[in-house]
């Protein structure tokens, strides 16, 4: 029948959609390696479950939830927050990171800054005055 | 006015320069003022502090949009500034860092609008400099408003803190203190307050509490007492942090997550 057929042909172009999307900015360099690894999982599993849908619902089956859509959701959520957790922990880092850079910077310009008295060991600084 | 600091360098365990040669003056003190748009208050803060005592001046200027940095110059100030906006707590520990790798004893830092006043310096300095502290807060619990007495009872009960003047930013340091207030994991705490004290505390650091009168605010308000919606904001974060700060709560070993 004609529903059956086109929920295929739908969810597949979806999942090879958004799998090669995610593939085509990977070859660009969009992504660091590191985050690559993660969406290339992605991308081949939104391309598996496009194709074969059905393993969703033999796993519903084996796990024994009766509405399989849900185990897709609970799962696919479950893994969006892992994934945003872990931005969070990066995002401190980094925040972690400028801060103490700035902190160096202020310390590192003040240095090549200064005023004769004392030699400094940097050997550019021209005792130009601060901006 | 003169300080004698000979008892810090017999208690200081023997392994700091007491100051580099060459420096400025070749203090064992730096007093740090983390300003932000203080050019209005900053150039006189520093000039008293540089007659009424034989310490250095360091100004760390939290990128001012006025000439804060020049008129901290000016008067005899040494100036670091900041390239990003960093809060009042960056700024310290900006000026910190900078005094730990100086060979600094004793850091004293101080409100930058005037508020506290460089008479009362060598009280909350005593304390650190003869080696009976390791950190000294002055405070000043008449000058706190409703807001400020309230957030300071509940945060005093969830860190088990027994300062009564959590916000004070007139405080002394000593080199064992600083080591540890210059760790990158300080670096993420947004306020000076309780995350500061409980890293204090932790470290089995001694804080002793001097009491010293305070200048009403020249210009400017409080950043963190201006409105309630401040004030709530504001304890939320403290509540946070002591929650997952103080002993019953936190998981150790707190190195394993942020590689370095």
């Amino acid at each position: 029948m004609v529903p059956a057929m086109s929920y295929k042909v739908v969810s597949a172009v979806i999942g090879l959609a958004i799998s090669a999307v995610i593939l085509t900015l990977i070859r660009r360099d969009r992504l660091h390696v590191r985050y690559a690894l993660w969406w290339i999982l992605v991308a081949a599993a939104t391309a598996v479950f496009g194709v074969f849908p059905q393993i969703i619902d033999v796993a519903a089956k084996r796990l024994g939830v009766h509405y399989p859509p849900v185990l897709l959701l609970v799962v696919a959520l479950g893994l969006i927050l892992v994934k945003m957790l872990t931005m969070d922990i990066d995002r401190t880092r980094q925040e972690q990171r400028i801060r103490r850079l700035a902190q160096e910077l202020a310390m590192v310009r003040d240095e090549s800054t200064t005023r004769p008295p004392k030699p400094s060991p940097l050997k550019d600084s021209v005792g130009k005055d601060a901006p | 006015m003169v300080h004698t600091f000979g008892s810090v360098a017999s208690q200081g365990r023997g392994k700091q320069p007491l100051a580099l040669p060459g420096q400025q003056g070749a203090s064992t003190v730096l007093v740090v003022l983390p300003a932000r748009d203080e050019e209005a208050a900053v150039g006189a803060l520093v000039r008293n502090i540089l007659t009424l005592s034989m310490a250095d001046v360091l100004v760390v200027d939290d990128k001012s949009g006025d000439g804060t940095a020049e008129a901290a110059r000016r008067a005899g100030a040494r100036v670091l500034r900041l390239p990003l906006h960093l809060g009042a707590w960056g700024a310290m520990q900006t000026g910190l860092r900078y005094a730990l790798g100086k060979g600094y004893a004793v850091v004293v830092t101080m409100d930058a609008d005037g508020q506290h006043l460089p008479a009362t310096l060598p009280m909350v300095m005593d304390p650190v400099a003869r080696g009976l502290a390791d950190v000294a807060v002055g405070s000043c619990v008449e000058r706190a408003s409703q807001a400020r007495r309230t957030a300071w009872k509940v945060l005093r009960r969830l860190a088990g803190l027994h300062i009564s003047d959590l916000t004070s930013g007139f405080r002394a340091y000593n080199r064992k203190a600083m080591e540890i207030l210059t760790d990158p994991r300080a670096t993420l705490l947004d306020y000076q307050d309780v995350g500061v004290f409980l890293l204090l505390k932790k470290a089995g650091c001694s804080i002793v509490e001097v009491n010293v009168p305070m200048q009403p605010r020249l210009n400017g308000h409080s950043r963190i007492f201006n409105t309630w919606g401040c004030v709530f904001w504001y304890l939320l974060y403290s509540g946070t942090l002591c929650l997952s700060k103080t002993r019953h709560f936190s998981i150790r070993p707190t190195n394993g997550w942020c590689r370095p």
